[in-house]
């Protein structure tokens, strides 16, 4: 099996478009780079869990917060890179507890201008592969907004199933909207 | 932090076994003994939120996390002590973020030698009041064993109802049992 992304190592994908996708961890000189990403992708759509402006960090703090992540043995956050621009942050954190530490949760982002050619796909399959390889994760849970059929299509393609339905989880300008509940249950030796 | 419990109803509660609950809101000086009350099997009831393991960095996480709820103006974390010492604790929390802060998040653990003494209902009727009276708090979510029959007709009793399942969310040695997602539209 192809060995999920770990330390320094970077991962090349090739696009529909004919670019190139790289995914790597996060370094602590990304913060700036992530702070601008952030600002930028929440007001691009209505998908993600913050909109326009994103949420206020300072640049120790995203640096901090990139030191966290890369420590956290049930974590794995990653970077999408097109021709040395940021296109894509993805995450998939472990809870870590016990009696629920098989448990984790993922979450992602693409800007706008790259919809369409892939990289969502690859960046699910980098997380999915590292799930698959940790030593207790064996399952992973995530949110999408009711009306993004894109990334639902996208995430039952990579084998996510409907476990649920909150109502009116998310409020965008003043409208409320449903938020679907995802699980994928990995195929795994107990 | 500091809430007014008198104009959420929340007030010291006469026991069935002649004993008297206190109910007082967490303070940033409790949070060790919660942590050690969430691990004990007294409290256990799988579903604690910040329910530590025993190595430094999930206790450091706990801890973190229960620092930054007891100082969170969207969260009230309650305690209840019979004789000073701890035997029920519950938390709401506001969710982060612009688009999802009207959705909460309720934890609530009892000891079971004082399960059935109406404990689970006084700290729910407590959290819901607060929800009710928050300016930004719609809903409230929370998670439950599938087999802890008792706490779901006490959620559905406060009218929660069924969002969802995540199979085999809790799991330990092999055997697995389901969460329940519960909903409750509050404003």
């Amino acid at each position: 099996m192809e060995k999920a992304i770990s330390g320094d190592a970077e991962k090349q994908v090739p696009l529909k478009n004919g670019k190139t996708l790289v995914l790597r961890r996060p370094r602590t000189e990304d913060a700036q780079a992530m702070l601008g990403y952030i600002a930028a992708v929440g007001g691009e759509s209505d998908n993600l869990l913050f909109g326009e402006g994103g949420f206020s960090l300072t640049e120790a703090q995203e640096r901090a917060y990139i030191e966290r992540m890369n420590a956290d043995e049930n974590s794995l956050m990653l970077l999408g890179f097109i021709d040395g621009a940021l296109v894509s942050i993805s995450q998939i954190s472990g809870s870590g507890r016990p009696r629920t530490a098989h448990n984790s949760e993922l979450a992602i982002s693409v800007r706008k201008a790259h919809w369409g050619v892939g990289v969502g796909g690859a960046a699910m399959r980098a997380l999915i592969r590292y799930a698959q390889q940790h030593p207790r994760i064996r399952v992973i849970f995530l949110g999408v907004r009711r009306g993004n059929e894109n990334a639902v299509a996208l995430y039952e393609k990579c084998g996510f199933k409907h476990i649920g339905v909150r109502k009116d989880f998310f409020c965008i300008r003043g409208e409320y909207h449903d938020q679907i509940m995802m699980d994928l249950h990995l195929a795994k030796q107990v | 932090m500091s809430t007014d419990l008198i104009a959420l109803g929340i007030k010291d509660k006469r026991l069935s076994n002649g004993q008297t609950m206190a109910i007082r809101e967490a303070e940033l000086g409790d949070v060790s003994v919660i942590i050690d009350y969430l691990a004990s099997a007294q409290a256990d009831n799988g579903d604690p939120l910040f329910c530590a393991g025993s190595d430094a960095r999930s206790l450091e996480q706990a801890r973190m996390g229960l620092e930054n709820a007891v100082r969170d103006d969207g969260a009230l974390m309650l305690l209840g002590l019979v004789e000073d010492k701890i035997i029920a604790f519950a938390l709401i929390r506001a969710l982060p973020g612009d688009l999802t802060n009207h959705n909460s998040t309720i934890s609530l653990a009892v000891s079971k030698s004082y399960w059935n003494k109406g404990i689970g209902g006084a700290m729910m009727r407590g959290m819901i009041m607060f929800a009710r009276l928050h300016p930004d708090i719609k809903t409230i979510h929370l998670g439950v064993r599938a087999d802890n029959a008792g706490l779901i007709t006490l959620y559905q009793i406060y009218g929660f109802h069924q969002v969802g399942v995540h199979k085999n969310y809790y799991g330990e040695d092999g055997s697995y049992c389901d969460r329940i997602l519960m909903d409750l539209q509050v404003n």
